[in-house]
């Protein structure tokens, strides 16, 4: 009685199965490819090279090392250079991760005004983003040439001493930088700018009804609403910074003294210049770490404002 | 408290003119509606008011000074925009003290983390703290004070935007359509309070609708706009009772002022006074103002086509004999004890004291001295 009563009750069971099937097999077809991808292509490399870390192994026969437990990263934290290293690698990818943002953000504000030629200027600050990062960093090296760049050539006409902007402290960590930011700056701006073009107008119009001045305004309204894309893009560049090798490789190949030898330029350098694969799948464990550090913190920051906005 | 004049003010796009040039002028303490279908121009008036939007050409005046070149904050304005605009990522009591911290803040006060801490200490002074209090109560915000304006529903919302605009005593209240996102009862009860609060603060507000019932029921008076043109300026009961034209007689009051053709009038011109069937004008009836006698009396002979029970009173919808179509349809509002049924034929007689007449070919109304009386 009640079976014929509702309907639903009524379906065969082999129906409800098919039904019940239906329901996890999509998202398990459309999961099952990109799992299998990771797999293969990012856990299986990383056990490997957990693996490796923990070996001898040498760039001739990287499979081929034996354990010695954690001695690499004995080595490591018994030299001088790990620390250096990783201040480097701090001084990087902040300094570039800081730089792209503060200067995305006001080509952003620019360009986020309507002006004559606006769309100009828009497509020329977005062009570094088309180079190629070794192309670029090509440019660049010619303009920071002690004695032939433009740079120099500015300064010495306008009187002063020219600057070995390569090869030396601090100059060539702030060349690098300069040109990773400059790099990066044009990605800040076209995000910021959508973040910024989708503040709704009549919450900017409110606030000058309420007496805010332009700046108030940009304060009070604009930045809150901008705030998570920001955080979005500073972790996204951060990952982005602590894994860029071309651009220090092309300029200053890590040097003078080290001085612009940030993790990847390390892995870089005692994996392949001194074959000890060992050695650099070690650093290469720290550079995860950071990595994961930066990341946690990011997911804690955004889980927090999350909470606050009680979504 | 500003008294308002509106001297051959005009917007223009281009060359797509949105409003022509009119003149008008607002008393201090007026309840100002502005009324009209969308995209009549009644929005973007309020914004040159407000300062939103350039003027382009002509004068608007506050108490006599030019005001065309004032930036907004200069106005002394509150706005409650359609969409109430609130602030997002501010809870309820920041939305609400925004405009009285804005006021206290000076312009290096603004910066990141130490405007955010200089807030947070202005929010805590008794003057602010009061105000916001004071106002929240005043609107049953009370329980919603520490939410985001996300948490809130539309009837709250449109609240918080109201209290926003009363915190800081403005001289002039503009509100853009504010009570067009919520649902009918509340809109009632919303109007109401409205209403209350323009007796209660005595300041001039200006208030844009397309419902024609907000419009006879809060204003002092009321600008009927169409196509960007002023149609009328007059109290609820001069739009009503004289429309300036029939776009107004139809516009305003529900159901609309029933149009007559002169061709119908034509034939049947017994059914008139003689002023008027003589006149080749639109005849136009209220539908209070027409009566169903039964067939044989003296009139205009029509069939009922619909009748609509509402309770207290039926519409009756009839048609007059041989005519049809909605064009010609004349509407009867009747008292509910009136037993008409489809079909049945009837005799329609209007009160003439209340007729107006509009020019057959340019809708404007016509002086009827002659014909009334």
């Amino acid at each position: 009685m009640t079976a014929t009563a509702n309907p639903r009750v009524s379906r065969s069971p082999r129906l409800r199965l098919t039904r019940a099937l239906r329901g996890v097999a999509t998202p398990a077809a459309l999961l099952i490819a990109p799992m299998v991808l990771l797999a293969f292509m990012v856990f299986w490399p990383l056990l490997q090279q957990i693996w490796i870390s923990l070996t001898d192994a040498r760039l001739t026969n990287p499979g081929g090392g034996s354990f010695v437990g954690l001695e690499n990263f004995e080595a490591l934290m018994a030299g001088t250079a790990l620390p250096q290293v990783l201040a480097n690698t701090l001084a990087y990818t902040l300094g570039s991760t800081g730089l792209a943002l503060v200067m995305g953000t006001l080509a952003a504000l620019v360009v986020n005004t309507r002006f004559r030629g606006h769309g100009f200027v828009k497509g020329v600050l977005a062009s570094p983003w088309a180079i190629p990062p070794v192309a670029a960093a090509s440019i660049w090296l010619w303009m920071f040439s002690e004695s032939r760049g433009i740079f120099n050539r500015i300064i010495e006409g306008a009187g002063g001493e020219p600057v070995a902007w390569l090869t030396s402290e601090p100059w060539a960590m702030v060349s690098v930088i300069l040109v990773t930011a400059w790099q990066f700056a044009p990605l800040v701006m076209l995000v910021t700018l959508s973040a910024l073009k989708s503040v709704p107008d009549e919450v900017a119009e409110a606030s000058r009804v309420d007496g805010a001045s332009a700046v108030a305004t940009f304060t009070w309204v604009v930045w809150p609403h901008i705030l998570p894309t920001f955080r979005l893009l500073g972790i996204l560049l951060v990952i982005e910074s602590l894994r860029r090798w071309d651009i220090i490789a092309v300029m200053t190949g890590g040097g003078p003294v080290m001085s612009t030898s940030t993790i990847v330029v390390a892995i870089q350098r005692q994996a392949f210049q001194y074959q000890e694969v060992g050695m650099g799948a070690a650093y290469a464990m720290i550079g995860i770490t950071l990595a994961v550090i930066f990341a946690l913190a990011y997911l804690m920051v955004e889980r927090r404002a999350e909470k606050r906005n009680g979504r | 408290m500003p008294q308002l004049q509106f001297s051959s003010v005009a917007k223009s796009y281009g060359d797509t003119q949105v409003l022509e040039p009119f003149d008008a002028s607002v008393d201090s303490g007026e309840f100002l509606v502005l009324l009209g279908p969308s995209g009549c121009g009644k929005s973007t008036l309020l914004r040159m008011i407000a300062g939103l939007t350039e003027i382009t050409s002509g004068e608007l005046l506050f108490d006599g000074e030019t005001v065309n070149e004032w930036d907004v904050r200069k106005r002394d304005i509150a706005f409650v925009f359609q969409s109430y605009a609130l602030y997002p990522q501010m809870t309820v009591r920041q939305n609400i003290a925004f405009p009285l911290v804005m006021d206290r803040m000076k312009p290096w006060q603004h910066l990141p983390i130490l405007g955010s801490i200089i807030r947070s200490r202005l929010m805590h002074r008794p003057e602010i703290a009061g105000e916001v209090d004071r106002i929240a109560e005043q609107l049953s915000l009370v329980p919603y004070l520490d939410r985001r304006p996300g948490a809130l529903s539309g009837g709250q919302r449109q609240r918080v935007a109201l209290a926003r605009s009363l915190v800081r005593d403005p001289s002039l209240y503009l509100l853009d359509e504010p009570l067009s996102n919520l649902d009918a009862k509340l809109r009632t009860q919303m109007r109401v309070d409205i209403t209350a609060l323009h007796q209660k603060v005595g300041k001039t507000f200006v208030y844009v609708t397309h419902d024609q019932i907000e419009a006879m029921t809060m204003a002092t008076r009321i600008i009927v706009m169409d196509h960007g043109r002023i149609q009328q300026i007059g109290t609820p009961d001069e739009v009503y009772d004289n429309p300036a034209n029939t776009f107004v007689a139809t516009f305003v009051g529900s159901p609309a002022m029933n149009l007559i053709s002169p061709d119908i009038v034509a034939a049947h011109p017994t059914a008139f006074e003689p002023g008027i069937a003589a006149s080749g004008a639109i005849v136009g009836v209220r539908p209070e103002h027409l009566m169903l006698a039964d067939e044989g009396a003296p009139g205009l002979p029509v069939t009922v086509e619909v009748v609509e029970r509402t309770g207290a009173e039926a519409i009756i919808a009839c048609q007059p004999q041989g005519q049809e179509g909605d064009e010609s349809r004349i509407l009867v509002r009747a008292s509910h004890t009136q037993r008409r049924v489809m079909g049945e034929a009837c005799v329609l007689q209007l009160d003439p004291a209340h007729v107006s007449l509009f020019d057959a070919a340019t809708g404007v109304r016509v002086p009827q001295t002659s014909t009334v009386g």
